[in-house]
């Protein structure tokens, strides 16, 4: 049993429960659990509004008579502790809910259970039979799923090590915008301040753990996150095999017939992928252009071959 | 998953969330309070335990919490200043979002109502927060749906991108088991295409529907577990040909000697190609020469 949990509690209940500011000395002498030296028990309060305001319970400072030089006081005023969602029908705490079971077993699961906690607290009856979805499931699990989504909240800038093309590891320093997942992979998107540019992480690529800034608002969201000007980069023109290489021709801004073949033209967005792409499709695919290409192909298949002679 | 639940914080928590929930739940049994937190029966009766100490000043009979749950049920009796529902965390919002964004996705277009729903919640709960740019991953939604086809028996048909074979099939698939290896999802399922028991990486499946399981005998034809073993040199540093073949950062340094499993020689054939030089096949002989036949064969395009 804790004490300290147990003194949190009655500070939240006593806070609530005033319709006037406490003064420390009223609550150093009612709320049980403040004792010791009074600069013990005025650490001890420090620390506990602290930590209070980490769980989002706002404490306000104050006084009711501002003509009178009294001792500033403190209270919790219960519209800013109570949960506040409108008006939600049975179909909306149901369709909540399997929102927040989503989570079983993966990154959020501690922040939606307390959530799924909540509005089954509401008294409002959940109406699951109106629905007809499945239960979903989010995979990520992630160890830094939780600390990049609360900062992306709070605006705060992270750091972390991060696995480059060539397995190198720089640090970052990211203004992160935004969290998205894409066929079983997390990416984060921001800026990287040291390059001033956009740029996108894929967590599992993050060595170690990320560090979040313990300030927020450091920066505000663009309108457009991470977009990428396609019709800007230069074009491949790509002969595939009929029928094959369809994960290229997904990208392709356009296509023509030409006998077993077809020549599709690719945008070339990231060059290193581009290639090992191609090599893939081994004869299946063949670089008409541009020429570094080509020849860059060329050679890697050259080197592949002295080394498997 | 959860962190260890005895912090003094997350237990605080825990206890104001106890409250509003006990109040709205009187003679809960202890055995589904504490599934519906998510802690051990043990953890919650120290909770209890704590939150029975706790009152207004005073704390005479008259102000304590009242607490009942001797016999194993919980009722709660004058805890009103902490009756009201706690506001949520924006981690607590975000973890919605994230959940409605999927539900979004897998709610069927005709379902309209539910739709609007849908939307309504997330900008409510994005106007608590500010806006935030959060997606969840679109294939996650064919988790669900396979789960429940392993659940009820029953047959999908799927729209499936194998990559060693460079092709998007439609196959009908009976799925019966699921599994992980280093975080990638895959499920096992009788192909009533292919006639056999046949193992699918979930996140390349790009479609999947519910179809009544055609007739005929599921169990026939061996499993497809023939897999390939093999020796590969580390040329350079490469992050893509780690990702592809699986292996961990660490294990690709220039000079060492890596073991790769593989489902089938076409797909290794074509992982190594991929790897533009970094990684070499030693071992087997068999597999060296097929990609320097399949190398040879490349090259020849461009001669």
């Amino acid at each position: 049993m804790s004490r300290k949990s147990e003194r949190l509690v009655n500070l939240t209940i006593a806070l609530l429960a005033t319709k006037r500011y406490l003064t420390k000395s009223e609550i150093f002498r009612t709320v049980d659990g403040y004792e010791g030296t009074p600069e013990a028990m005025e650490r001890m309060f420090e620390r506990d509004k602290d930590d209070l305001r980490g769980l989002g319970i706002t404490i306000e400072l104050g006084t009711f008579d501002p003509l009178f030089e009294d001792e500033a006081g403190y209270r919790i005023t219960p519209a800013s502790y109570q949960l506040d969602l409108g008006k939600l029908e049975p179909q909306d705490i149901a369709i909540l809910s399997l929102a927040a079971s989503a989570w079983s077993g993966a990154a959020l699961e501690k922040e939606s259970t307390s959530a799924l906690v909540k509005l089954n607290s509401l008294g409002i009856e959940s109406d699951a039979d109106s629905l007809s979805i499945l239960a979903p499931r989010i995979g990520a699990v992630d160890p830094n799923f939780k600390i990049v989504t609360d900062a992306i909240i709070r605006r705060a800038q992270v750091s972390f090590n991060y696995t480059g093309t060539d397995l190198s590891i720089t640090r970052k320093e990211i203004w992160p915008y935004s969290l998205k997942g894409d066929k079983g992979s997390w990416y984060l998107i921001g800026e990287d301040i040291g390059l001033k540019e956009n740029r996108t992480f894929r967590l599992d690529r993050i060595q170690g753990d990320v560090t979040a800034s313990k300030r927020s608002e450091m920066f505000t969201l663009p309108e457009q996150i991470g977009t990428f000007d396609y019709s800007q980069s230069a074009l491949a023109t790509l002969k595939v095999r009929k029928n094959r290489g369809s994960q290229l021709r997904n990208l392709a801004s356009n296509s023509t017939e030409s006998g077993e073949w077809d020549l599709i033209e690719i945008p070339i967005v990231n060059s290193s992928w581009l290639i090992s792409s191609i090599l893939w499709h081994l004869d299946d695919v063949e670089v008409v252009s541009p020429f570094e290409l080509r020849s860059h192909v060329i050679a890697n298949l050259k080197q592949m071959q002295a080394l498997h002679v | 998953m959860s962190k260890n639940p005895a912090t003094p914080l997350d237990q605080t928590a825990r206890l104001l969330d106890l409250v509003p929930f006990l109040i709205s739940h009187q003679g809960i049994s202890l055995k589904d309070l504490s599934s519906h937190f998510k802690v051990s029966e043990e953890v919650l009766l120290d909770d209890l335990n704590t939150l029975w100490m706790c009152g207004l000043p005073g704390y005479t009979p008259l102000e304590l919490i009242d607490l009942a749950f001797d016999s194993g049920y919980v009722t709660i009796r004058n805890a009103s200043t902490l009756s009201p529902v706690r506001t949520m965390s924006s981690s607590e919002i975000a973890s919605l979002l994230f959940g409605l964004d999927l539900l979004r996705q897998s709610v069927a277009p005709s379902d309209t109502d539910t739709f609007a729903r849908i939307e309504k919640l997330s900008q409510k709960l994005q106007s608590r927060i500010g806006k935030v740019a959060f997606s969840a991953d679109p294939s996650d939604r064919f988790h669900s749906v396979i789960s429940k086809a392993i659940v009820d028996r029953s047959s999908l048909s799927i729209r499936y991108f194998s990559l060693s074979n460079d092709e998007v099939s439609l196959r009908i698939v009976s799925p019966f088991h699921f599994f992980s290896i280093d975080g990638d999802e895959y499920f096992e399922a009788f192909c009533h295409s292919a006639k056999s028991i046949r193992t699918f990486k979930l996140n390349r499946v790009e479609q999947a529907e519910f179809v009544p399981t055609p007739a005929g005998k599921q169990e026939s034809g061996a499993k497809d577990s023939s897999k390939v073993r093999a020796l590969a040199k580390v040329h350079r540093g490469d992050r893509a040909a780690a990702e592809v073949l699986a292996l961990s950062y660490g294990l690709v340094v220039v000079g060492a000697t890596v073991e790769i499993d593989a489902f089938s020689t076409e797909w290794l054939l074509r992982a190594i190609a991929s790897s533009a030089g970094a990684l070499s096949v030693e071992e087997p002989t068999a597999i060296r020469s097929a990609i320097s036949e399949g190398i040879s064969r490349t090259l020849a395009l461009y001669e």
